[in-house]
Order: structure tokens, then sequence, then C-alpha cells
């Protein structure tokens, strides 16, 4: 230290320090930065980490967003545009204004080029045929192939995809998203063997030459009304519909289209496409607000120019060869609190729709169930325990066969889950499952898996634990989207992904639920100069000086800090 | 990182969540090392360091208690006079010494123009000395010496500088130090009397826990208690954030120092405070028909 | 080269030939032409350095002392309550230890209001901790401005040169006024340390505990006393420049005396006339002209009074209830002397009542014929000769 010399000592003149002052000795408590669950991750079937990926498009760094994406989910491509979001549903800034669009953001990102992920070593990798390439059967080989095993995926059409490929209509998922998405499983190297006619004999001689099997085959036929006139030229049924039609010669005035799902919404939109003249109308039995079809596919049902009568079920066609009327009675459905499952309640009034073409779309259920009778229950669904196991060893079964709402998210899930159990398996690794999960749903994380998660992911961080005075009300950034009109010409995609600018103001809007976003508050509203910002953009206490005020967690927009106890314990206060 | 820029030092005397440190702290950090910076009696002295410590890595002067502006004054044009011209003068002081004491000393400083950053840290009451009233506290808030709470409304400091014309005048709070941060580094590119007045939440004073400071900073801005706006040259104003206007009742609900208000006396309190505010919006549109 | 200049002029001169950087001032009477003279002499390019109007005393001596901790030189002026206004401040400037210079023009401190001089408003400041210099004249106050430059940076304590109001002030008389080449080489103008290093930052003047401050108020304590040997020197180096000096005290025809009168400021003048006068009529009368009154001249005081029977104080100044200050402090500063003289106060010339050579003349008079000295000064506008 230089000195002044003379004024030294003639007059105060101070130097030293006051980090001579261990400060921190005032209090007994400090900061603890630790991430934890965000609602919207919890609520997704594949756990996907959203605030992080989130974190990293605010960052500007999309190829790690993507690479976070890739970690829990194969396909954000296609859940980008068919997912249920359950996310956007638990999303706490639905208390603030409206929920982040998570699924465009992950649509975005699944359409930015960037298609390459880890293969972790193994020294023993096992053979494993996958039976079916839905959503299902590829994820789970995605999950093996992440996992440095060897995959055979046997698929009974001539091209992988299941339900994605045939099930849901162009202009809701085009085929080159799916193929797009398809790279970085395709880059991994899977065995693909097309035309496979599963049977009940052939699933035991796979497992002659694989290590391990996984049954994804979906659910091949449709649910019949079982009323009078069903068999009439002119009904069809919704998955085949959709799957096998591909023009109508008829003249067709009046189109009746039955359930309330999405296959039911993505029909009457196909038949809108196929007739522009013909009157389309769909009849669901379930109340409006209750509909299992995605929000958006009934919006732009209804905009498309499609009736929706909601509360009735047919009790029968009527017609000569051809169907001319169906004739429906109003239906009350109800949840049954005891089973979960629903009743349909038949009330007294009847109600008679002219047509001249019905479609049926009161669900799938399993194709031809004796061929897989050693496996399968009566009604030909196949029964897993927690780990995605059959009663016959070796033997995991995954996707709407094993009797799950039928949602690509939920059987990406369940690829996934028999992927980590059949690694579990193979390694002789006995982990107790609740350790893998994140948050109280019972979805798997690879991420844990692969112990590469940092965050508490028994907390989940709720609206009230964050701070959201430095946010603002911002309205939810829409991507563009065609006029109704302009979109009946052909089949191609509705709805633009969002441009760069658009998935940036979006992002902004992520409120970063137990997701810290480096936002600086706790480090310039420290007092005490006791946060320290780390090159890696995370935060160190300096426990010396830490007086415990905990203004830092109190702030935090995230909810990321936590006063705990200093290592050194408790001291005068 | 970062530590290059920290220039109030770690182990000062702040009590625990004292807002007025993090002010000082983020003052100075956008001031930067190129600065000589004025210090009164208040809290900030306190925090500065007893001899022979210093908390500060800026030379600093405690000088008397009215004359945080002169004192600035005199280090200003003494470094001009030296021909040091890249050194910023910076002048804290209290609310008691810019509302009260130092008012005159800041004006005639203000009228001439001085060339300094005048920082008012604004705890709203002497709490130095003891959590005093001063003419910055608000309407009915408690005190030791307005007991049953305060009968004046708080002086409207922020008009009077504006009357001086002075080139530069802003308002800022902790709650949102990059907003603090930027008007700090706007005040160092105009020559002449910068005044910047920070609401620096204090909980011993404010009977609050430690922990609220940050949060209390912003609800007195997002309540419209507290707005946040520049003013150039005495005549153009600019609201810099504009507040959700949540009820008053958010900001006085969690300060004990207003713990014994009826429902009357909140509802007279959100009233002042919406005219206030369209007080504060015509002035800003004044400017743009202009 | 002399010119006709008020006394207050004669220190504005001073100040220019001493190349003030930085005047901070606020306008009071009397004092008021300095700051006056010194604006018209910047604004005119006759004096380099700023000029800033302060809003008041208080704030002008704050900027004087912040600008001189930052290095330059500074000056200021003030009278009457605009002294007793920065009180709080010439204390601080002591305690800061920055050399200032200040002159003062003696007035009256209200109430009641009048404007004429009275040495009470700087003799009240007596305790901070400034050097006081009070002077006869306008020459001397020009002479003792610039001496005041060079023991003030020197020792780094202020220092007040002392006028009296209007009679020194505003009386025109030849001034001669030095040669600037002469006063540089005399006062040459200090690199002042800036005590704001930004390579090596301090915090000045922050709170100290009692050992500190104890030993920061003992060092200032003996640099004062110190100060009187350092303005002898440089009223020696000054006299034999300039061919003008003045001493800490002036004696006059004391050698011999029976009898001594003891003055300050300008009063001083008609005091010498009278002892000429008593002179002629045979009466052994001196003088003592006291100018350094902070650091106390108690070796000059004790030289020059020590021996003689009687001593007369004028004081144009009253400590109430006790009486006049420079009679007081002459009292306590002889206490201890084996032959001390008897020592006979009065108060005069109280808001610039006349004091001419005749009442000094009658005061001597009736001191030689008292018995005994009294404790309550005997007040002189009331008194019968």
């Amino acid at each position: 230290m230089k000195k002044h010399g003379l004024f030294d000592e003639i007059m105060p003149v101070s130097k030293t320090p006051t980090s001579a002052h261990k400060t921190g000795l005032w209090g007994n408590l400090k900061p603890l930065y630790k991430e934890a669950t965000s609602p919207c991750r919890e609520s997704c079937p594949l756990n996907t980490d959203i605030p992080l990926f989130i974190f990293h498009m605010k960052e500007k760094d999309l190829k790690r967003a993507k690479e976070e994406i890739l970690l829990e989910n194969p396909f954000p491509g296609i859940s980008g545009r068919v997912c249920h979001h359950p996310c956007e549903d638990a999303c706490n800034r639905r208390e603030l204004d409206s929920s982040v669009s998570v699924r465009a953001l992950e649509r975005f990102l699944g359409d930015y080029p960037f298609y390459e992920v880890p293969v972790s070593e193994n020294r023993s990798p096992k053979k494993v045929a996958i039976v079916g390439s839905g959503p299902a059967g590829l994820s789970c080989a995605y999950f093996l192939l992440r996992l440095g095993h060897k995959v055979t995926i046997f698929e009974k059409e001539s091209d992988v995809g299941g339900l994605l490929l045939f099930g849901i209509p162009p202009y809701r998922l085009p085929k080159n998203v799916l193929r797009r998405d398809l790279h970085v499983l395709l880059a991994l190297k899977p065995q693909i063997r097309l035309n496979f006619e599963l049977t009940g004999d052939n699933i035991f001689s796979l497992l002659g030459s694989f290590d391990y099997v996984f049954l994804a085959p979906g659910m091949g036929e449709s649910k019949r009304l079982q009323v009078a006139g069903e068999n009439k030229k002119g009904v069809y049924y919704g998955v085949q519909f959709l799957k096998e039609v591909k023009s109508i010669e008829d003249e067709i005035r009046r189109a009746i289209v039955i359930g309330g799902g999405d296959v039911a919404m993505d029909v009457a939109r196909t038949i809108r496409r196929l007739k522009p003249d013909a009157k389309v109308s769909i009849f669901a039995p379930e109340k409006v607000e209750d509909l299992p079809a995605l929000r958006e596919n009934v919006a732009e049902a209804l905009e498309e120019g499609i009736d929706l009568i909601c509360g009735y079920l047919p009790l029968y066609f009527e017609g000569k060869k051809r169907i001319e009327a169906v004739i429906f009675q109003r239906t009350e459905v109800k949840k049954d609190e005891k089973t979960g499952k629903f009743l349909f309640i038949p009330l007294n009034e009847k109600r008679e729709e002219a047509a001249d073409m019905a479609v049926v779309c009161i669900g799938q259920k399993p194709l031809e169930a004796s061929k897989l009778r050693e496996i399968a229950e009566e009604e030909g669904y196949i029964l897993v325990d927690h780990r995605g196991r059959t009663k016959i060893e070796r033997i995991y079964a995954g996707g709407d066969i094993i009797g799950q709402k039928a949602t690509v998210s939920l059987a990406s899930s369940s690829g996934k889950r028999a992927a980590i159990c059949i690694d579990m398996d193979a390694k002789r690794l006995d982990l107790p499952l609740d350790e893998l999960y994140v948050g109280s749903k019972g979805f798997l994380s690879f991420k844990k898996y692969l112990k590469l998660e940092k965050k508490e992911t028994r907390k989940v961080v709720g609206f009230s634990d964050l701070n959201t005075l430095p946010h603002e009300k911002i309205p939810r950034v829409d991507a563009k989207k065609e006029e109704p009109l302009e979109r009946l010409k052909d089949f191609r995609e509705i709805g633009y992904t969002y441009t760069k600018e658009e998935a940036e103001k979006e992002s902004d809007r992520c409120l970063s639920c137990g997701q810290c976003m480096r936002c600086n508050l706790c480090f310039y509203l420290c007092p005490d100069v006791s946060i320290r910002r780390k090159a890696d953009g995370l935060y160190e206490v300096d426990e010396d000086y830490c007086k415990s005020c905990g203004v830092c967690a109190k702030t935090c927009p995230s909810n990321v800090i936590e006063m705990v106890e200093k290592d050194g314990g408790a001291f005068i206060r | 990182m970062d530590t290059q820029d920290e220039i109030l030092r770690k182990g000062h005397y702040a009590c625990p969540g004292c807002g007025l440190a993090i002010a000082m702290r983020l003052v100075l950090r956008a001031v930067g090392r190129k600065a000589i910076a004025v210090i009164v009696p208040s809290c900030e002295a306190v925090i500065s360091g007893t001899y022979p410590f210093s908390a500060l890595e800026v030379p600093a002067f405690h000088s008397a208690f009215a004359i945080a502006a002169p004192t600035a004054a005199g280090i200003s044009r003494a470094l001009k006079i030296r021909k040091e011209t890249d050194v910023t003068v910076l002048a804290f002081a209290g609310d008691g010494g810019t509302y009260d004491i130092g008012l005159q000393s800041l004006s005639g400083a203000a009228e001439r123009n001085e060339d300094f950053i005048y920082v008012c840290l604004d705890n709203e009451a002497y709490m130095n000395t003891g959590i005093q009233a001063s003419s910055s506290t608000p309407p009915l808030s408690w005190t030791v010496t307005t007991p049953k709470g305060k009968v004046e409304k708080k002086k409207r400091l922020m008009e009077i500088i504006v009357a001086h014309s002075v080139p530069y005048a802003a308002t800022a709070t902790i709650g949102y130090p990059q907003d603090l941060m930027e008007k700090v580094k706007r005040a160092k590119e105009f020559q002449g009397t910068k005044f910047i007045h920070v609401l620096t939440p204090c909980p011993t004073g404010w009977k609050m826990k430690e922990e609220l400071t940050g949060v209390i900073a912003m609800l007195a801005f997002e309540t419209k208690v507290f707005p946040l706006y520049e003013v150039i040259n005495g005549e153009i104003y600019r609201i810099t954030k504009v507040p959700k206007g949540l009820p008053v009742r958010d900001y006085l609900s969690i300060q004990g120092r207003f713990s014994h208000l009826s429902e009357d006396e909140i509802e007279k309190i959100q009233q002042e405070v919406d005219i206030e505010w369209e007080r504060l919006i015509y002035l800003a549109k004044r400017h743009e028909k202009v | 080269m002399a010119e006709l200049l008020s006394g207050n002029h004669a220190i504005a001169e001073a100040v220019r030939l001493s190349k003030v950087d930085f005047v901070a001032a606020y306008p009071i009477t009397p004092q008021t032409p300095i700051y006056e003279k010194i604006a018209e002499m910047i604004s005119e390019g006759k004096m380099c350095g700023q000029m800033m109007r302060a809003e008041s005393e208080h704030s002008a001596m704050a900027a004087c002392i912040s600008a001189s901790l930052a290095g330059v030189r500074v000056f200021t002026a003030s009278s009457s309550q605009g002294i007793a206004y920065m009180h709080e401040m010439l204390h601080f400037a002591s305690g800061c230890r920055v050399p200032i210079v200040m002159a003062c023009v003696n007035r009256v401190v209200s109430a009641p209001w009048a404007f004429g001089t009275d040495q009470t408003d700087t003799l009240s400041q007596r305790d901070t901790g400034w050097i006081q210099l009070y002077c006869e004249d306008g020459q001397e106050a020009l002479d003792t401005v610039i001496m005041a430059y060079k023991v003030s940076e020197t020792i780094f304590l202020p220092v007040m040169v002392i006028i009296d109001g209007f009679y020194t002030s505003h009386f025109i008389e030849p001034v001669e006024i030095p040669e600037q080449t002469l006063i540089d080489q005399y006062l040459p103008k200090r690199n002042l340390p800036n005590r704001f290093d930004l390579s090596n930052p301090a915090f000045l003047q922050n709170v100290v505990d009692p050992p500190n401050y104890t030993r920061f108020k003992k060092r200032q304590f003996d640099d004062t006393l110190k100060a009187r040997r350092l303005l002898i020197e440089a009223d020696k180096e000054f006299g034999e420049l300039f061919g003008r000096s003045y001493g800490v005290v002036e004696p006059l025809e004391l050698a011999d005396a029976e009898i001594g009168i003891v003055t300050a400021g300008s009063m001083t003048s008609c005091a010498r006339i009278a002892v000429r006068t008593l002179r002629s009529k045979g009466i052994k009368a001196g003088l003592l002209k006291i100018k350094l009154f902070r650091p106390f001249p108690y070796n000059e005081v004790a030289r020059y009074l020590g021996t003689l029977e009687k001593v007369i104080v004028i004081d144009r100044n009253v400590s109430s209830g006790k009486g006049g200050i420079f009679c007081d402090e002459l009292k306590a500063s002889m206490y201890n002397l084996k032959n001390r003289p008897e020592i006979y106060g009065f108060i005069g010339g109280l808001c610039g009542e006349d004091l001419p050579p005749e009442k000094f003349e009658k005061i001597t008079l009736s001191v030689l014929r008292a018995k005994k000295p009294w404790d309550v000064p005997k007040w002189i506008h009331r008194m019968r000769f």
C-alpha cells in the first residue's frame, strides 16, 4: 500500500479494505443455488426439460437447445406439431397471462437442422427386436441405440412411421417432417425390416435370435358402433379411412363423422378437402369442452366450415344399399368416478340426419387379438408392468397396445421406458424406477438415467414460488397460419414454423420456473457483494461476507435459490 | 469475472438486506473507477467504513451533512483546473441530506450546473440516527418522530430538481438494477449537474423482513408509488418503464411502518398515488405534443 | 508602485498576485468588494482562476475545502453572519488540514442588526483551528494574504487574514503593489497534492475512534503552534524582498515604557498617535499591536509586556459575561509569569464607533491613576474623562 506520507499522519486517510471484516459471521444462512422441476416438465410424458431448452434458445444457442430436447424426445418436429401439450396446460405463466407456446417452440427446434446425438459406450450391447415403427417403437429404438445396443425394427408396412405416417393427415404432419425427425434415429443405424407381419409364432422365433423384443404394433382395427345398418355402403371407419381413402368418387352432399377425437376431426377435415362441396358434420358424444381432440384441431375444423354437434351417438343407419340417414340419440357422457371409465347414458331424444356417407371414429382396438394370444389379454391388449415388461420374459411392450391414452408423447414415453428398463436388465442394474422420475407423474427421464440431471427433480416449482414482478404481461406469439379457404385447396401443412424472431419473442415469455436464467438479480441485489458470477454464467457465494439476508432468494424470479445453513454452522444473531 | 467492476468492497457494516448498500454498489459499478465519491453523514458513511478501513475502491471524502453538492462541485472544479477532465465526481446523500438539510446547497450547485452526478439514496427517513421522519417520509408512515403516522405528504423532490433545468434527472430503484445502472451511465454522458433519485428500501426502518428489500423495491415501482422516469434539460419527461399498476396495498401491507393503516387510509394513499401518476403522464405527454 | 486602494481591493490584488486557482464566495457587507473585484479581474482576464458563486458561506467553504483537497489554491472572504454561518465548515477545514486563506472583514454579528466593525465575528471562531492574523491597514492586508499562503501551504492549516470593516475595508490609501515576478519568487506556484489519488484510493476523513481522534487533534494542535515560527520566517523573508515586515506582534516604544497599550486591527493607527502624544508629554507609554492571535504569541507577549507595570487592553469585541477577548487571552497567557503587569481591560469602538487618539490618551492617564485593576472591563463610551 502506497502512502500519502504527510497526510496519513495529519488526517484520517483510510485505505485498508473492509474485506478484513468477515461480516459473514453475522448470519448463519447462505444461498444455495438448486434448480428444480418446472410443472411443464413434470407434466410432459417425455420429461423434456422445457425451461432449459428455452433457456438455451434465449441464449441463442439453438444447437444446445435441440440437444436438450433430443435427450428426452426423439421427434421434436413431430411432437412440435401434434403433441397434446400437457406442458402448456401446466404452464405457470397461465396465472400471469397465458401459457408459453411450448409446442410451437419445439416445432421451431424440430425444424432446426441439427441431427446428431451422442451414443453411450456399451461394452456388451444387446440385440433388440422392435416390432412396430410407430412412435413407441421408434422411440424405444432411439433410446436403445443411444445406449449402444443393436436394434432391428420390424414393420408391417412398406415404410416406417406407423400411425405417424398414415394416421395423421399431412396438413397436420407432413411426411417430410417425419422423415426429417427420423434422420436422428436413422443416423444411429438401426436395422429395418419392412413388410414384416407379426404372428403369434414369429414373436418366439424373434426371442431366439434377439436378446429382447419390444412389441409396439399399435391398434390396427377401428372400433365398431355395433348398431344396425353399420355395414351399409358409405359407412367407413376412421383410421382405415385416413390410411386408405385418397379420393372419393361418389357424389357426396352430406358427410357425417361420428366421434370427438382427433381422428374424427382429421377425417372430417380430409373430407372437406376431398369434397369441397359437401356439407361435413361431426357428431360427438362428448360435450364440446370435454372433446378428447386437440383444441387446435377442433378450432381448425370449425374454421374450415365443419359443423360440430355435441351430445349424440348413432342409434342406427338408414338406407337401402347405401346409407341415406343416421338416426342419433341424445347421449350424456359421464365419468365413472370409481373405474375412471366413461359411461354413455342415452337420453330420450332422437335426431335424424340425412347423409351420403358416414365415418365412424370412436377409437381403435388391437388387431386380430388371437395372433398374440400367448401374451395378450382377451381383448388383445398387452398388459405390462411399471417397467414395460409383459408376462413373458425378455418381451417388453409399449404404445397404444398397452391400453394407455393414445397420444404420440405417451407412446414415445412408453418406448423410452422399455429402452431404459431393457438396458437396466441387460446391465443387471437394480435401480428403483422412482429414482428416474421427474416430479410425481411417473414418467422416466433418460437424462436422469444418464446421470446428466443437475436439477432437484422432486421439487416442482409452483406459480406462488416465483417472483413474477420482473415479468410483464406479454401476449402469446401465434405463428402465422393460412386463411381457412386457402387451406382447403390441398393437403399442405397448415401454419408456419416460428421465424427466428418469433421464437425469440416467445421464448422470452418463459418464466423459467426452477431454471436459472442468469438474470443476475441475485448478483446485483446482493448488498454484501457476496455473490460472484463465474465464467460459465452461474454464481457462487462468498460465505465469509454473506450476512444471510436472503434478498437473493426472495427476489429470484425462478425460485432457484434456497437459504440453507452455512457449512460453518451458526454464529451470532 | 466481474470483480474488476466491483468498487464497493465486501465486509462493510450495512445491516443485512440493506437497500442503500445495493444502490451504492450498483451506482459505483456503473460509474467505474475513474471517479471520486463524496459521502455525507448517513448510512452511506457507515457502509463506506471507519478509519482506517475503506469500503470504496475509489477516492472518497466524508464531508459534512448539508454539503454533498458543493463539496462535489469543489472537487469537480478543481479537477477541471487541473485538467483532469475524465474523472466523474459522484455525490451520495441520503434523503435527509438531500430533501432537508442539503436542499439549499444542492439547489445552488444545480443552478450553477456544477459538473457531477448527485445520487440521492432515499430510504424515506433519517435511518442512521434511528428512523426519524424526513420530508421524504411518505404520508401516514410510522417513524419514531411520527409515532401515529406522518401527516404531511412526501416532498416532490424531482420537480424541485427539474425546476433547475439540470441536463439530466432520473428516478431509479434497486429493484431494477439494469435500469439504475443504465441511468447512471447515461448521466455520465452529460456535462453539468446530473441527479439520480434512488429508492433504497430499508428493512430496519420500514419494519419488514430483510429478505424483502428487492421485492419491495419492485413493488414500489409496480404500484406506481415510485415511478421510473427521466427528465432531460428540465423539460422532456420520459417514463422509462411502465408499471403494472398493482394496488398500493400490495406494497404497504408487507411493511410494518404502514401496519396501522385503516382501509380508508389505504384507499386515500391509492388515490394520491393515482393522482401523482396522472401528473407524470401529463408531464410526459405534454412534451410529446410539442 | 503604489496605487490608491481600499483595503478590500488590496486584498483582491493579493489574491491575484497569489495566483489563486479557485475562489468560492458569497456576498456580504463589508466584504463584498473583494468578491466583486475578483470577479471583475477574472472576467477581464487580469486574473486566472475560477470563481464559484456559492449560494451560502457554508457552501463556499465546503467547496473551498474539497477543491483544496483536490490540490488547487483556494480563497474565500466573508464577514459577520457569513463567518458565523460557515462555522461548521471552519472546524471541518482545519480538521481536513487544507491550506485555505480567507479574508475576514470584521463586522458586528447581529442581533441587533448593525454593520460597523467588531472583531467578535472572527474572535468567536477562535477555537475552529484557524490561524488568525489581524491587519492594521490595506497594505498589511495585501502583504499578509501573500504570506498567509506561504505559511498555510507549508503547515496545511487554514488562515484568516482579518481587517476591520469600513475603516480598513473601505478607506482608500496608497498601497504598494509588489511585482508579480517577485511574488512568484516569494510564493512559487506549489504543486499542491491532489489527495484524491485514483491510483491509490483512500477514504478521507471517515469516522475515527477516540485514540485516533486525539492523535489527529494533538497533531493539529502542535502544527498550529509551529505556525508562529513559520510566520516569523515568512515575514522576515517578505521583508527582505519587499522592504515591509510586520512580525507576529509589533512593539512600539515598549523598551522603557511604564505602561503599554495593546491593540489589534485598525485602531492601532490611532493608538500610535496617542503614544507619540503621551511620550511628548513625558509619559512613558508604549504600544503592542497583536497581529497573530492564533496560534497565540506567548513568547512575544511575555517579552514585550512582561516587564511593564501596567498594561491596557482595548477590545473592539466582547464576550458577554466575561470581557474583551484579547484582554482575557492576554491575562491568561501572562498568568504564569513571575512579575506580571496589572492588566486593565476596556471595551470600545464596537460597531465601528470612533476611537480617536484622544481616547487612548485619556484611558492611559486614567489607568496611570488607577490603584488596582478590575475584573470586569470598563466600557469606553460611558467613561467620563
